[in-house]
């Protein structure tokens, strides 16, 4: 009996040490910021320092209620990774085919995006946050895992 | 007597069958030229998590893939519940343009746009008034990211140009970020070679948008100027806003401004030989008078 005894309680501890050594998932780094807009036109950058990551998961949701707001990822080389644009402009000029739906048109607006970069470049990356008197929310969560071996 | 020698030959009945059979297959024609009336239509197997309508959005220019206002989008249709959809397309422009379908999340307003991940809601296509679009998903869980379009032909290039870029981000490059840039020049180098050797305007363009030309440019500006000079024809929005990316005024600006120096340098020139000879007049005036 006590032999049954060990030998269970030695496979029990067996099986919790395999699953913590075995997936190979490394330590995780959680960031969330939340930004209110309230009708201004200021660019506001947020950096995200990688260093050694494995993988970074970038999600940034917004709803624009009033204006237009603009979101930008860059690397740390500077180039864009990334980009959306909500709200009532176009980047260029007004189309000719007009909406037929002209009940939503002073509704609210959001736009995501979801960026995940495996082996990302080290260093600063930037998401620029450019409003055009916007009255909203913008939410960025960024994820980053990294090897622990 | 035609017809009596008609009637008396013995292949007669052989041209009545040989009539009949042509009448009949134009018959099946004109039915299916009318059945496959133009149209963007198709099957989303959607979640609960999703509204059962999809939008219609006009794209004017390949910077605007990925705004959403609602000014953009021009018809919604009703998905039923066997998934199909379908837009009208006849009131379109007769050239090609870029167009957009999205649906939208519930919670979230019809004017909503998700880029990446597995609820991403939108897809690009390029139509026409004439021509006909089929789109059909094959996921639930993620309505987008397994999707089929047929029908008008450049829609097969712009999907293969999709997969081509789409690589970057699923290779694993083994913590070599060498090898990463290597390959991820490779792949923009394949995006301007099917930008310079395609046919069709927007697929064209549509590489190069996604070759990332505006960190290109300074390294490659021969291949721009002509480019540029090579759809020098194209009037359409993707093209006048492409041109105006580019920072290729330079040359154009260096002109004019040596036309307007050598003008005035003319002018003066001019205007001191005049000013000289009146000069010499009222000398000659002072040396005759007494």
């Amino acid at each position: 009996m006590k032999t049954l005894v060990k030998l269970f309680a030695g496979t029990l501890t067996f099986m919790f040490l395999l699953t913590n050594l075995s997936f190979g998932q490394g330590t995780e780094l959680d960031l969330k910021r939340s930004i209110s807009l309230s009708g201004d036109s200021e660019t506001e950058e947020i950096e995200i320092k990688v260093e050694e990551t494995v993988l970074l998961n970038i999600n940034i949701k917004s709803n624009v209620k009033v204006g237009g707001l603009t979101i930008e990822i860059y690397d740390p080389n500077g180039e864009k990774q990334g980009n959306f644009s909500v709200g009532n402009q176009l980047n260029s000029k007004k189309s000719s085919l007009e909406s037929k739906d002209k009940k939503y048109k002073n509704e609210e607006v959001s736009g995501q995006i979801e960026k995940k970069i495996k082996e990302p470049v080290n260093g600063n990356w930037i998401i620029k946050i450019i409003p055009n008197k916007a009255e909203g929310t913008v939410l960025i969560r960024s994820k980053q895992v990294y090897n622990d071996n | 007597m035609l017809i009596r020698d008609l009637v008396n030959c013995r292949y007669y009945r052989l041209f009545i069958v040989i009539f009949l059979v042509l009448f009949i297959n134009l018959g099946i024609l004109a039915e299916q030229a009318s059945l496959s009336k133009q149209s963007i239509s198709g099957q989303l197997l959607l979640d609960t998590i999703w509204e059962p309508v999809v939008y219609l959005s006009y794209i004017p220019a390949f910077s605007d893939m990925y705004t959403m206002s609602h000014e953009m989008i021009i018809e919604r249709s009703e998905i039923d519940n066997a998934g199909n959809f379908y837009f009208n397309t006849d009131y379109l422009p007769p050239q090609d343009n870029l167009y957009r379908i999205h649906i939208s999340k519930k919670d979230d307003p019809p004017a909503s746009l998700i880029i990446g991940g597995k609820e991403e809601n939108h897809l690009f296509f390029i139509a026409n008034c004439t021509s006909n679009v089929l789109i059909n998903n094959m996921s639930e869980k993620k309505p987008f990211k397994m999707i089929s379009i047929t029908g008008y032909y450049p829609n097969h290039a712009l999907r293969q140009v999709d997969e081509i870029e789409n690589y970057i981000d699923s290779m694993n490059y083994n913590g070599s970020a060498v090898k990463k840039e290597f390959i991820t020049k490779a792949i923009y180098g394949k995006l301007r070679f099917i930008a310079d050797t395609s046919k069709h305007p927007l697929i064209s363009l549509y590489a190069l948008y996604k070759s990332k030309f505006e960190s290109d440019f300074a390294v490659n500006q021969q291949f721009y100027r002509n480019y540029i000079r090579k759809w020098d024809n194209e009037k359409s929005t993707y093209f006048t806003s492409f041109r105006s990316q580019l920072p290729l005024s330079d040359n154009r600006e260096i002109l004019y401004r040596f036309l307007i120096g050598f003008i005035f340098l003319c002018v003066g020139f001019i205007l001191s030989i005049f000013w000289k000879s009146r000069i010499r007049n009222n000398k000659r005036i002072e040396s005759l008078s007494v």
